[in-house]
């Protein structure tokens, strides 16, 4: 068998079963919709929620750029903060007991409560939804970056010093790579959570984005063209995640010889 | 710490690393074991030392302490005749375990360079320097392997390839050969004893396998069980370099027979 008749096998594998029961599901939705005949306000059927996505494409596209860009912004600060942050635990013992700590009890604070505090500082702009959108990214990084350096092979790491390595360069030829994998399954929960993160900044207030839409829209009973934004929002999300995991097989290589074998 | 000049003729009379009545403890499920006690030992420069004794006669902490990685807990350790500390003994000595300690994130090259690029030499320098003897080590053409795509031997000697790229004059080995197959390591064994020798290098050799360590040594350290204290140290003479049919002769035979009995064998 040649190499991309093995490619196109895993990909039909891959996708085939998901795909199938997506069709069947919005099948059953449009089925269920034309026999009880509801009304198109209350219950959208999908070819409703398809012809709101191709009559208004223009409106839906310019209110996504707005959330896409505020989730990229916000996702590369999470990244920055959270590695950066999660490293800096990990090397120092004082910031371990003192703001490790803070961290974790910091996710008992709904972030619900604190966007509407962050549009009273910030306004109605960019800046309070790339910040929720940061802060809802921010814990999943943090977290996996430090369990990522604390799982690191001791004897790896022993060995390194009895070679004379001192901690930092030991960080950053055992720590830091063997870390990679496990920040790079937080960064695929968080680019996903982000996208919630930014639409939820949308909705406190906002005048663009596609949380600020599926509001008017539902204040206007444009059901449909509110369907159509949620179903933009879950590409976006499953976008972003597959761009992750892209960048991961990217980065880290070998770990395709590493699932191979096991 | 001043080195002794190697062109007097004493240099070759200070041991190279020392250990006076030195005593470790470690903790195991909440209760202090003693794992050394009042261990006195000292290998000279270019001495090859295998230390054989039963599992949990402190074999590896040994080597633990002489790495830099423990402090004992009573007692004091000397290199080249002057006493230090655990961090002034860290870098001056290779060591490789049991497990290869292959990382999964680097190539065969990468990996083979780490010990080296451990002691500050850059990644593009090491790895230069381990590709000329990746040959040497059978693991030409491996190159941009990855670790799992190796066979057991070739892991191993990827791992020794590590150890010894640095060139450091004192190696601890902690049963190096001792996850692979009887056959594989029949071969490696001889490989790995004519490749030390020929840097002139200290070695303290921990193996559970008594031809091996007769195999490989110029002296042979038996350990007590717990808590390990020296019980047989015993030099071979056997010339080198050394064949696998050294097995059936009657040296190696009557050195063998003293290590069993030391050991508690009834022979």
């Amino acid at each position: 068998m040649t190499q991309s008749a093995g490619l196109l096998q895993t990909f039909v594998q891959r996708w085939v079963a998901p795909l199938a029961l997506l069709c069947g599901l919005v099948a059953l939705w449009q089925a269920a919709v034309v026999l009880t005949d509801a009304p198109q306000w209350l219950v959208p059927a999908p070819t409703d929620v398809a012809s709101a996505l191709i009559e208004d494409r223009e409106l839906l596209l310019e209110n996504a750029l707005v959330t896409l860009q505020e989730v990229l912004i916000g996702f590369a600060l999470a990244v920055v903060a959270g590695v950066g942050c999660g490293v800096a635990i990990t090397r120092f013992p004082l910031l371990d007991r003192a703001l490790y700590p803070l961290i974790i009890a910091s996710q008992t604070v709904p972030i619900p409560a604190i966007a509407p505090l962050l549009l009273v500082w910030f306004g109605y702009g960019l800046l309070p939804k790339v910040l929720v959108t940061a802060l809802v990214g921010f814990f999943p990084l943090v977290v996996s970056t430090v369990e990522g350096v604390r799982s690191t092979d001791r004897d790896v790491v022993n060995l390194l010093r009895a070679f004379g390595a001192p901690p930092g360069r030991v960080f950053r030829l055992a720590e830091f790579p063997s870390a990679m994998p496990a920040i790079f399954a937080g960064a695929r929960i968080a680019v996903a959570i982000c996208v919630i993160g930014a639409v939820f900044g949308e909705l406190v207030g906002a005048k663009a984005g596609l949380g600020y839409l599926l509001t008017r829209s539902i204040a206007q009973f444009e059901t449909p063209r509110m369907v159509a934004a949620i179903v933009l929002l879950a590409i976006m999300g499953s976008l972003l995640f597959a761009l992750v995991g892209l960048v991961e097989r990217l980065l880290l290589p070998w770990r395709r010889h590493v699932t191979a074998s096991s | 710490m001043p080195l002794p000049d190697p062109s007097s003729p004493l240099a070759g009379l200070t041991p190279r690393v020392a250990l006076e009545h030195v005593t470790s403890h470690y903790d195991e499920g909440g209760r202090r074991l003693t794992a050394l006690e009042d261990l006195t030992l000292s290998v000279m420069p270019a001495e090859f030392v295998s230390i054989v004794g039963p599992s949990g006669s402190g074999k590896s902490t040994l080597l633990d302490l002489v790495a830099g990685l423990l402090t004992p807990d009573a007692g004091r350790i000397l290199m080249h005749g002057h006493p230090v500390t655990a961090a002034e003994r860290l870098g001056q000595a290779a060591y490789m375990r049991q497990r290869d300690l292959l990382v999964p994130w680097r190539t065969a090259l990468g990996n083979a360079a780490l010990g080296l690029e451990a002691r500050g030499v850059s990644r593009r320098a090491a790895e230069a320097a381990a590709f000329e003897q990746l040959p040497r080590y059978g693991l030409e053409g491996f190159a941009s392997a990855y670790p799992n795509q190796l066979s057991g031997g070739m892991r191993q000697r990827c791992a020794v390839l590590r150890t010894l790229l640095p060139q450091l004059d004192l190696v601890l080995l902690d049963e190096p050969l001792g996850a692979l197959d009887s056959l594989t390591r029949a071969e490696l064994q001889l490989w790995l004893a004519e490749a030390l020798i020929l840097q002139r290098c200290t070695v303290l050799f921990v193996t559970h396998d008594v031809e091996e360590a007769i195999m490989l040594g110029d002296r042979i350290i038996v350990l007590s069980p717990r808590p390990g204290r020296v019980c047989l140290d015993i030099s071979v003479t056997l010339p080198r370099p050394r064949q696998r049919d050294l097995l059936f002769d009657s040296n190696f035979l009557e050195i063998r027979r003293e290590i069993l009995g030391a050991l508690g064998f009834p022979t």
